[in-house]
């Protein structure tokens, strides 16, 4: 009955209301979350890790295994996923529990839906509205900026190894893409795809960006010795992964280090 | 039924040889220039021949000392187990093909070989049943800590599933000399025990009369099949099928001889990997297939064939 | 022991409720040796004892002098030929291929079938009668056919002893007469021992020098044929009423009447 109350008063967008109790299983949203400081988060996915306050958290499963359970038994107000093929979704229903799938954000723009959406469904609409002014705002500058470049170096990111890379129809092009760089393998229209290392040679990227966990030693590879990168140089294998790959409200900062990267600056 | 005077089999050098040529031409790539071609492919093509022919004549010695024509290179958990040394090299901060990478997938087979042929051995004697049992449970095990390692280490194992599948990745020239003293060693020696596996068919007791050592032949055999599956762990992953369906392939042309039929699947499974991998570069470019998954698929149908063409014939 | 050829000495076996006690027996090269007896009275054993294959709890087999068990198996094999009652052919080898595997043990092991193998092959195929079949997989033959194969190869295996168990069962009746005399011919032309195990007594009777005949893994007769199997001799291991006689060319035949039965 209170819970029915609280959603009534969330969907008003009411400013003061008593805490909702919130599970987030996706690390992109509890990130939004934390930064529009919804209240209160009781759970979060096992791959939650930032911010720490996020990671000390109890972990409810993640998004391909929710413990269903475990997140019945917090009593939350609402759950907010991805989209979930399985039953799961209808379970937590049955259950009376709020469930909110929000799409995977495959762009930048995307970032700000997901934190209108979330701002929306926690009663922080407001924050929600002054963090996605201030983001596009800054965002949009260090793109004019980059935009204004007279040549966009070639890159190559490898994500995992071997040669697994992001493809045009991925959230990690965008940002290539808005922090001045051409991904080399914009043309191919998924997210994650594997490639031939002869291709990569012979689009031949100025600079690779390794991601994986496992490095792949470029320089020691056949033919590497004809790439710009290896030439040069510019392999840079320092990069956060999980900061590169979130769509989350550190998205500025993520397109700070990769510009830096791509350009020194 | 291939009799010992048919030329059959001595096409199969030449085809192989155009085939690896032809090869070397195909990729995603269409208008390489000669770095491309001499620095990234021609490697890529040797190492599918040598990791081809090294699964093969591997296969080909198992199913001939096992008297099992079910029987696999990996028949003694060799493939879980580089798949183990692999996924531990990973976790422990190796690089993806760097030399601890191959040396710990090398080392990985050779424990479970090893591991499976002393589990299996009895007083005096090692039965064929226990081998292959024994294979089986250190299989098991290996793939139960790989899943083990996936759940808890999951970023740093995920670059092992494109090994367990099997994938020709460009390596080094000095991992490709290796592979391929390896695979010289075991071929030589699947070769020479060729006379005295013929004999084994006739059963242990014929065998032993006819001089044959058979223990020791078993365990020779382990050796140089062991020493063939390193090489072509090394190069290509684990793949699977190809081993297996091979020396069937290379049985029909050239006949039951153990020695022909290893020789001829080694140039067979030299000119199917390589065909494979030319499939599995080209025929969603850029982006490459795993090869174990295109030999599996064609090796399904045939064997489907192999075994309705041998149910009609006995 | 000069001549070469087989010795044992006092063999002993047991196991279970089975034995062998005391069998001595000796062949020289030159002479045909049949045993016989009834069933499970342990003629197989025997035979895997005297080629090495089984080890006897007690006594001694000696090939040429030398003690079988206490040699190598590659040189065991260079000393006695054994083909067992069963072989299982599997693959699909030819016959020649499948006899030229009896010329393996003389052979180091990274060395392939010369020439000269093939020939002694063809010669021991042919003496088999099998020449025209010789390149015919071994599956495609009849069963006696595929027996003649494996004694093709057991002839040329270069070995001074042969042993063989049961070699003519599945056999047509001229074959085992053809198989016998050359069993004969090939101890007395190419100066070898020949030990064989059957059921025939009528051929023992015609062909062989030496009769053993084994009762409950004992020794109950044990000389040339003539003196070693006679009625008493019959009545006792086989408990069947028989009778030898001569025919006009001297040989000796069996003339079975009925079983004995003891109450």
């Amino acid at each position: 009955m209170i819970s029915l109350f609280a959603a009534l008063l969330s969907a008003a967008g009411a400013c003061a209301q008593p805490a909702q109790r919130i599970v987030s299983l996706l690390p992109s949203d509890t990130e939004i979350l934390f930064a529009l400081q919804a209240q209160k988060v009781v759970a979060v996915s096992d791959f939650c890790d930032y911010p720490c306050n996020a990671a000390k958290l109890p972990k409810a499963g993640d998004y391909y295994n929710p413990n269903i359970e475990k997140i019945v038994a917090l009593k939350p107000d609402m759950v907010f996923t991805g989209p979930w093929k399985n039953n799961a979704a209808q379970r937590l229903r049955n259950a009376g529990i709020k469930v909110v799938e929000i799409p995977e954000s495959r762009s930048i723009a995307d970032i700000y839906s997901a934190i209108t959406a979330i701002g929306g469904e926690t009663g922080r609409s407001r924050q929600a509205q002054e963090l996605v002014k201030g983001l596009s705002a800054k965002i949009g500058a260090l793109a004019a900026k980059n935009a204004a470049l007279k040549r966009k170096p070639r890159v190559y990111v490898e994500l995992d190894s071997p040669h697994w890379t992001a493809g045009g129809g991925s959230y990690l092009n965008d940002m290539i893409e808005k922090a001045g760089g051409a991904n080399i393998f914009s043309d191919l229209p998924e997210s994650y795809a594997r490639v031939a290392w002869e291709t990569v040679a012979a689009r031949n990227p100025e600079i690779i960006i390794s991601l994986s966990a496992a490095k792949t030693d470029f320089v020691s590879l056949p033919g590497a010795a004809g790439i710009a990168a290896v030439k040069n140089k510019r392999i840079v294998s320092d990069l956060d992964r999980n900061l590169l790959t979130r769509p989350s409200p550190r998205v500025y900062q993520a397109l700070r280090a990769l510009s830096k990267a791509l350009h020194g600056k | 039924m291939a009799n010992k005077n048919s030329l059959l089999p001595w096409l199969l050098p030449p085809a192989v040889a155009a085939l690896a040529a032809a090869a070397v031409f195909i990729g995603p790539v269409s208008n390489p220039d000669a770095q491309i071609l001499l620095a990234i492919r021609l490697p890529r093509v040797l190492a599918g021949l040598i990791a081809g022919a090294a699964l093969a004549g591997a296969g080909a010695l198992m199913q001939g000392v096992m008297r099992n024509p079910l029987a696999d290179p990996y028949i003694l958990g060799t493939s879980s187990g580089a798949a183990l040394g692999a996924v531990c090299a990973l976790v422990m901060g190796a690089g993806y093909g760097s030399p601890a990478f191959y040396a710990a997938a090398a080392l990985g087979g050779f424990a479970a070989t090893a591991a499976a042929y002393l589990l299996a051995r009895g007083p005096g004697r090692t039965p064929t049943v226990n081998l292959l049992l024994s294979g089986v449970v250190v299989s098991s095990f290996c793939g139960a800590a790989i899943l083990l390692f996936f759940s808890l280490r999951r970023s740093e194992s995920f670059s092992a599933l494109m090994f367990m599948m099997g994938s020709i990745t460009e390596t080094t020239p000095a991992v490709l000399a290796t592979a391929a003293a390896l695979f010289a060693a075991g071929a030589a020696g699947a070769l020479l025990m060729s006379r005295r596996i013929d004999i084994m068919s006739m059963g242990p007791e014929k065998a032993q009369s006819l001089g044959v050592n058979t223990e020791r032949l078993k365990l020779s055999a382990i050796i140089a099949g062991s020493l063939m599956c390193a090489a072509a762990v090394g190069l290509s992953g684990t793949v699977g099928f190809a081993g297996l369906i091979v020396p069937h392939a290379a049985r029909l042309i050239a006949g039951p001889s153990q020695r022909r039929m290893t020789a001829a699947s080694l140039f067979i499974g030299a000119g199917f990997l390589v065909v494979m991998d030319s499939l599995a570069r080209s025929l969603a470019a850029p982006r490459e297939l795993p090869v174990g998954a295109l030999t599996a698929m064609t090796g399904a149908p045939f064997f489907l064939w192999l075994l309705n063409r041998r149910g009609n014939h006995v | 022991m000069s001549d070469g050829g087989l010795k044992a000495d006092n063999i002993c076996f047991s196991r279970g409720n089975f034995s062998l006690e005391n069998i001595s027996l000796e062949t020289r090269c030159g002479e045909f040796l049949g045993i016989a007896g009834p069933n499970g009275c342990g003629k197989t054993t025997l035979l895997n004892i005297l080629s090495g294959l089984l080890p006897a709890q007690r006594g001694a087999v000696s090939i040429c002098g030398e003690e079988i068990l206490a040699a190598a198996p590659e040189r065991r094999a260079a000393l006695c030929a054994f083909l067992p009652a069963e072989i299982s052919a599997s693959a699909d080898f030819t016959a020649r291929e499948t006899a030229v595997m009896g010329r393996s043990p003389a052979l180091a092991w990274w060395r392939d079938y010369s020439a000269e193998d093939y020939g002694a092959v063809s010669a021991a195929l042919k003496s088999v009668g099998l020449d025209a079949a010789a390149d015919k997989p071994v599956n495609f033959l009849s069963t006696g056919e595929r027996r003649k194969v494996f004694i093709a190869q057991t002839l040329c295996q270069a070995a001074p002893v042969l042993i063989l168990d049961e070699p003519t069962a599945h056999l047509d009746l001229k074959c085992q007469l053809e198989i016998f005399g050359l069993l004969r011919e090939t101890a007395k032309k190419q100066n070898r021992a020949v030990i064989a195990v059957s059921h025939d007594i009528s051929m023992l009777l015609r062909f062989c020098d030496t009769v053993l005949l084994l009762k409950h893994g004992r020794r109950a007769a044990y000389g040339p044929p003539e003196k070693a199997v006679d009625a008493s001799a019959m009545r006792e291991v086989y408990g069947v009423d028989a009778e030898i006689c001569r025919d006009g060319a001297g040989s000796l035949h069996l003339l079975a009447k009925n079983p004995v039965y003891y109450y």
